[in-house]
């Protein structure tokens, strides 16, 4: 059996946070939570993450920061993020590159686990078709 | 004509002629009193009041033009008439430019007498016109300057209630973000509970479960709804409009869409141009609207169901439609989709599901704002159809209005407008135009989120240059943004190729108005620092008649790109069509209104920046290559002082 995929999830609402949690981890997921931008890259880059659901307004360091910190470390877009923000911020989302895609606030859990299924399963088909 | 009779003052020494004038003034109606001096005279003014004085220029003390001069300081509004004998006419003229209203040649046999009355009754009209006229004249003063002053007022209510709307909108925008990350929590755990994750539910737990989630979805409806509600009120001064590739971006929100609709088992199909069509919006605000319409579509057609989502360019504007199979909508409920959501109570299930983008009447009002329309169609039990249009405008004309409009703007406020450019030489020459389209997207991209606040702009100059156009920025601010998009840049051409991309962007910056005072001045100035010309893409345009023009132009059109004028309202007309790097001149050629060439040239905001080179016949008899090397020369010279590009070590 696979192993379990790791989330990182980063918000400084931390019940926000620890829904998410809840949810990912009924779902299968191993998942780690963070409060801030900082302690997301330091988990991050300490053990390799296989998604990350990243806040945008966070104190500290925002979110901003973070991803692009993480792509300076990591590499552009190496690891999948879905940003959670609310909605004024489209516009920014579209014109970054590296996220995968992003989730409005209040989201459906349910839609949530769509969207991070359906991220993994065109990652694993690139690497298949990739390397056959 | 005037009630009370009007007192004459007569200023005569000579006693026969007083009584005789008194006389001939008494039987017209007048009060007369004589003065036999000017010194008595002046000293009966203070005693009592006259409006008339008659005044014989030849007096035994003071001279009659000197009384006249006191008269008149004193009591400036009083009619006074100059009497003069025959010969005395010169006199009588300077009187007049003194102030005399009038003057009476006296005559031997007294026949002026009876003129008298009538040049004074005329003196007394036309000093009341006058007098009614100032009075006119300064009601309208007054009304001007309380009208002025209302105006002022009226301004400063405005820009309090600019000021006030604005706090208004910010704090429900504040408000309506802070509230959804509370909810997202409450919202999480009561699925977490309802989805039973947290242990076994009761039946009537799970009854309750169901409410508080409705109400959640209530609440986030509501929050939408504030939102919408405070950005109700923006204008089309709030629109941050610039040139929006739509291809990309209607996949951009088909594939946020998708998870929601592979869920919901239903087709998303998308009709696209082969050619991305490119409008002047807000891309945030379509990308919203098309996202409402999308996401509705998806949640009101039941599964499986197929929604279609539509792009066509036509000659004058572009049209977005969002087809679905779902239950349609009764027509008379159609016009109620559009209802303003402050007017119409909507039904809380209806409010749930405008999750995503804006609302309807929202969308409708920031569709028209661009200048398009917004309409629904719709067919019960088969499905509706929205569809919006946007216009299509010439870059090249909204790049100037921009301009021209930032610099109004700057004019007004006493404010500043910079534009900032970006160059890459490589890109010009059309090996790969598809790669040069990509990597000018990317810098389009970059460039603007650098540039992001009201009243801002990036467009692509024609020419392949982008330019931003910033409003409110001086020279230092404009140098910043400029290096901090040269910085963005360079991390964008590494990262987006996935290769180091060794390529070279030429940036500038321009300022109204100690750089330039017009928009065309500002785009030369700006033309000149961005682009160092260079022997192959330098046009220099030759301003020559005859068969010397022609040589010329034939030898220098082998290596460079000729523009040629024949005389100088062909050139001014062509300058204003197109920069050039160099300008020749054929020094026979005629004057234009009179005024020389050169000199016109180097005041036109188009060629004043330009080097201008004599094409005399010593020029003309020399090789082409000689002509070349020269031409080369001048452009070398005028790039040479110029520091605003970085040497090109220090590139990428």
């Amino acid at each position: 059996m696979a192993a379990r995929k790791r989330i990182l999830i980063a918000d400084d609402e931390k019940e926000l946070a620890l829904a998410i949690k809840v949810r990912l981890e009924a779902a299968g997921y191993q998942v780690t939570t963070a409060h801030d931008g900082r302690e997301a890259l330091e988990l991050a880059k300490q053990d390799r993450p296989d998604l990350i659901l990243l806040d945008v307004l966070m104190p500290v360091m925002d979110g901003y920061a973070c991803l692009r910190q993480l792509n300076a470390h990591y590499g552009h877009g190496a690891i999948p993020v879905i940003v959670l923000t609310v909605r004024d911020y489209m516009k920014d989302l579209f014109a970054l590159e590296g996220i995968e895609d992003y989730m409005i606030k209040p989201f459906d859990h349910e839609d949530l686990l769509l969207r991070m299924d359906r991220i993994f399963r065109r990652r694993a088909e690139r690497a298949s078709s990739s390397s056959p | 004509m005037t009630m009370t009779p009007v007192s004459v003052m007569l200023f005569e020494d000579d006693e026969g002629q007083a009584t005789l004038t008194r006389e001939a003034l008494e039987q017209a109606g007048f009060l007369a009193d004589v003065c036999s001096t000017g010194r008595e005279g002046l000293k009966r003014m203070f005693e009592k009041t006259f409006q008339v004085f008659l005044i014989d220029i030849r007096l035994p003390d003071i001279n009659g033009v000197e009384v006249l001069r006191r008269i008149k300081t004193i009591q400036p509004e009083s009619v006074a008439i100059v009497v003069t004998g025959h010969g005395d006419e010169t006199q009588a003229v300077e009187a007049m430019k003194l102030g005399a209203d009038d003057y009476v040649v006296k005559s031997p046999y007294m026949g002026h007498l009876t003129a008298l009355p009538v040049i004074i009754r005329e003196g007394l009209d036309r000093r009341q016109l006058r007098h009614e006229r100032q009075e006119l004249e300064t009601e309208v003063w007054e009304h001007a300057r309380l009208l002025e002053e209302r105006n002022a007022e009226l301004r400063r209510a405005n820009e309090e209630l600019k000021r006030f709307t604005q706090l208004k909108s910010n704090l429900v925008t504040m408000v309506s973000h802070q509230l959804r990350d509370p909810l997202t929590t409450i919202k999480g755990f009561a699925s977490i509970l309802a989805d039973k994750l947290a242990g076994p539910v009761t039946e009537d737990q799970g009854k309750y479960l169901r409410i508080i989630q409705a109400n959640i979805d209530r609440l986030a409806g509501m929050i939408n709804e504030l939102l919408d509600m405070a950005r109700m009120e923006i204008g089309p001064a709030q629109l941050r409009k610039s040139f929006v590739d739509l291809v990309p971006l209607t996949q951009a929100v088909v594939q946020t869409m998708r998870p929601l609709a592979e869920g919901r088992r239903i087709d998303v199909i998308v009709h696209l141009p082969h050619e991305s069509p490119r409008v002047f919006a807000d891309s945030e605000r379509v990308g919203e609207i098309l996202l409402n319409l999308v996401s509705n579509a998806i949640k009101y057609t039941p599964s499986p169901g197929r929604v279609t989502v539509t792009l066509e360019e036509r000659e004058e504007e572009v049209q977005f439609t969002v087809s679905d199979t779902g239950v349609g909508i009764a027509e008379g409920d159609l016009p109620k989709l559009f209802e303003d959501l402050r007017k119409s109570r909507v039904e809380p299930a209806e409010a749930a599901l405008q999750g995503l983008g804006v609302g309807l009447p929202m969308s409708r009002r920031l569709v028209e704002l661009h200048g398009g329309r917004l309409w629904a169609t719709s067919v019960k039990g088969e499905g509706s159809t929205f569809a919006f249009t946007l216009p299509k405008q010439d870059p090249d004309h909204v790049f100037r209005d921009h301009l021209q409009s930032g610099i109004e703007r700057g004019r007004q406020t006493q404010g500043r407008v910079s534009l900032i450019a970006f160059s890459c030489a490589e890109l010009g020459s059309p090996e790969s135009p598809e790669e040069a389209g990509r990597i000018y997207d990317a810098v389009e991209q970059r460039l603007r989120l650098a540039v992001r606040r009201h009243g801002d702009v990036v467009l692509r100059w024609p020419g392949a240059a982008l330019v931003g156009v910033l409003a409110q920025v001086g020279a230092e601010g404009a140098q910043r943004i400029l290096e901090r998009c040269a910085a963005l840049l360079g991390e964008t051409l590494v990262t987006s190729a996935g290769t180091r991309l060794d390529m070279r962007f030429d940036h500038a910056c321009a300022t109204y108005p100690e750089e330039g005072a017009t928009d065309a001045e500002l785009l030369v100035v700006l033309r000149r620092r961005l682009h160092r010309p260079d022997a192959q893409h330098a046009s220099v345009m030759v301003i020559a008649a005859g068969e010397r023009g022609t040589r010329v132009q034939e030898a220098l059109g082998r290596s460079f790109t000729v523009i040629a004028a024949s005389h100088g309202p062909d050139a001014l007309e062509q300058l204003n069509r197109k920069a050039v790097d160099v300008i020749l001149l054929d020094p026979e050629v005629p004057p234009t209104n009179g005024e020389a060439l050169p000199d016109v040239l180097r005041n036109h905001p188009m060629s004043k920046h330009v080097p201008l080179m004599l094409l005399d016949e010593a020029f003309a008899s020399w090789s082409p290559e000689d002509m070349a090397a020269r031409v080369r020369e001048a452009l070398e010279r005028q790039a040479g002082p110029s520091s605003e590009t970085p040497p090109p070590d220090t590139g990428t």
